[in-house]
């Protein structure tokens, strides 16, 4: 194998480790944060990453580090219990043979210290974060701790890699307070929204969990539990997140966010009723889709406030986004439904 | 398909016995003695669990339609009453309740559209077994979208829209403000 082939190879690799869509969900809360900042100051969100656009990229960058660091050592660890669940996931180079393990090894390491060094640039508090968090992708996943065999510990801790890690690099980054009682609370809020969401991500790997001796919080409980768990995590998310809502004089932006709720909360009770993965399936994408639209939600009401968009405005883009999202999750459901019947 | 069999097995009787030479009787009739009566058919039509002449109910026009009525009523009392405190209360209301009707049409409209893609074949309009109810040409398919949107959350929108311009009207001029619209 030529030197060339081999980089190509390990940039391709990265890429899928990447997992594009998850990425934007872990570099939303990143944006979120940015907007909090930019909300509290009254500061112009443009203004603001014009200003910093140095912190905001190199941000990004260890973001997608962590992430790729946290995807191969994930990968190395449950590579049997892979080789059942996903056998043919084009995202998992490890599984389908397109990389070696010493490969992603390398990956691991490089990504890590990438990371970091885009972290120290920053500043000396991003770079501690960062290696906090490379820690516990390690403590995850790897023995002795194994976080991830440990039932409901993992979904405790899962959200400290996807929500609290962006979340707080976004207000090292601008040089932010994150003690002020907006910024804690959307944590939080944030927090329990991406906990709901990550309880339901061990359904579609009972199958080899069981083989593999993985005691996950599904396989520890029953289905209705979980889902009673998530819903729970959901609701209280969403009470915080919409309690800022309000605190920004957003009334009617509650209007689509109790919507969304609305067919959540049905989405989750179908779900409890469920017992087989092929039910199980079609209703986690909207389920995931629908949790994300009350982010971008958020989004918009810490944005819209010193952007100084127009009661007109800020309607019309919630209702764009409402409907966006509706309707993705929709036809989501329809098309996995659809694919049931064959 | 018990019935079925049964035919089936009749005819390939008949079948045998004419290729073996042996003549038909004149006047046998298949008869599918399992069929229902008449009085069995009209005894199964008036019973309602009998799965093909079910039909589920769809919740989300009626009570999304007596919300609007709702909305459109407080924005009436609104503008009628001489008050400006009153007003100002039934604008409270109004924040109030938009909340929570939310979340319940949000509710039954997701629980409308599951019943209609997990039985594509109870609904009158779309009485197929594919569950493809959305047309396939994109400008089509966009069209869908405004339509169940405005059909859905957007009459509820407008209805609370107006409500709101007819309440902020009617504080503004009871506050003494000439120029309120």
């Amino acid at each position: 194998m030529t030197r060339h082939f081999k980089i190509k190879n390990y940039i391709h690799s990265s890429l899928k480790l990447l997992r594009i869509q998850s990425y934007y969900i872990i570099a939303l809360q990143f944006i979120i944060a940015l907007s909090i900042v930019a909300s509290i100051n009254s500061y112009s969100f443009d203004a603001l990453a014009r200003e910093n656009l140095l912190a905001i990229g190199l941000s990004l960058l260890s973001i997608a580090c962590w992430y790729i660091n946290a995807t191969a050592i994930n990968d190395l660890s449950d590579f049997e219990i892979d080789k059942i669940n996903l056998a043919k996931d084009q995202e998992r180079p490890l599984v389908i043979g397109k990389a070696s393990k010493n490969e992603i090894k390398i990956i691991a390491i490089s990504a890590g210290i990438i990371g970091i060094a885009a972290c120290l640039i920053i500043s000396k508090q991003a770079a501690l974060l960062i290696g906090s968090m490379l820690v516990l992708n390690w403590v995850y996943s790897m023995t002795p701790f194994r976080v991830s065999y440990r039932g409901g510990l993992a979904q405790l801790l899962l959200p400290l890699g996807y929500v609290f890690f962006p979340f707080t690099l976004g207000f090292i980054a601008l040089n932010g307070d994150i003690t002020t009682t907006t910024a804690a609370s959307t944590l939080v809020g944030l927090y329990l929204l991406f906990g709901s969401r990550v309880l339901l991500k061990d359904f579609r790997d009972v199958k080899g969990d069981k083989k593999h001796g993985k005691l996950t919080f599904l396989l520890r409980h029953s289905v209705f539990t979980v889902v009673k768990a998530s819903t729970t995590a959901y609701m209280l998310g969403l009470t915080i997140l919409v309690t800022e809502v309000i605190n920004l004089d957003l009334y009617y932006l509650i209007l689509p966010m109790a919507f969304i709720c609305g067919v959540s909360m049905v989405l989750f009770n179908e779900l409890a009723k469920t017992k087989k993965w092929r039910e199980q399936k079609p209703l986690l994408a909207p389920i995931g889709r629908l949790n994300t639209a009350q982010q971008i939600l958020l989004l918009l009401a810490f944005l819209a406030r010193p952007a100084g968009f127009s009661a007109l405005v800020i309607s019309v883009i919630a209702a764009t986004v409402t409907v966006a999202m509706i309707w993705s999750a929709y036809v989501s459901l329809r098309n996995e439904l659809i694919k049931k019947d064959i | 398909m018990e019935d079925d069999k049964h035919l089936e097995n009749m005819q390939s009787d008949i079948a045998d016995s004419t290729a073996s030479g042996t003549p038909r009787p004149p006047d046998v009739q298949i008869v599918n003695e399992d069929a229902p009566t008449p009085m069995q058919v009209e005894a199964n039509q008036n019973d309602n669990t009998t799965a093909h002449t079910t039909t589920i109910p769809l919740y989300s026009k009626k009570i999304s339609l007596k919300i609007i009525l709702f909305f459109l009523a407080l924005g009436v009392i609104g503008a009628v009453v001489p008050n400006a405190n009153l007003v100002t209360a039934i604008s409270a209301i109004f924040l109030y309740i938009g909340m929570p009707s939310s979340l319940v049409i949000g509710i039954i409209s997701a629980r409308d559209v599951l019943m209609r893609l997990n039985h594509p074949e109870m609904y009158g309009k779309n009485k197929s077994k594919s569950r493809n109810i959305i047309p396939a040409h994109w400008s089509l398919r966009l069209i869908f979208v405004v339509l169940t949107f405005i059909a859905s959350v957007g009459s509820v929108a407008i209805a609370m829209f107006i409500a709101y311009v007819f309440l902020a009207v009617r504080a503004c001029e009871l506050s003494g403000n000439s120029k309120c619209i």
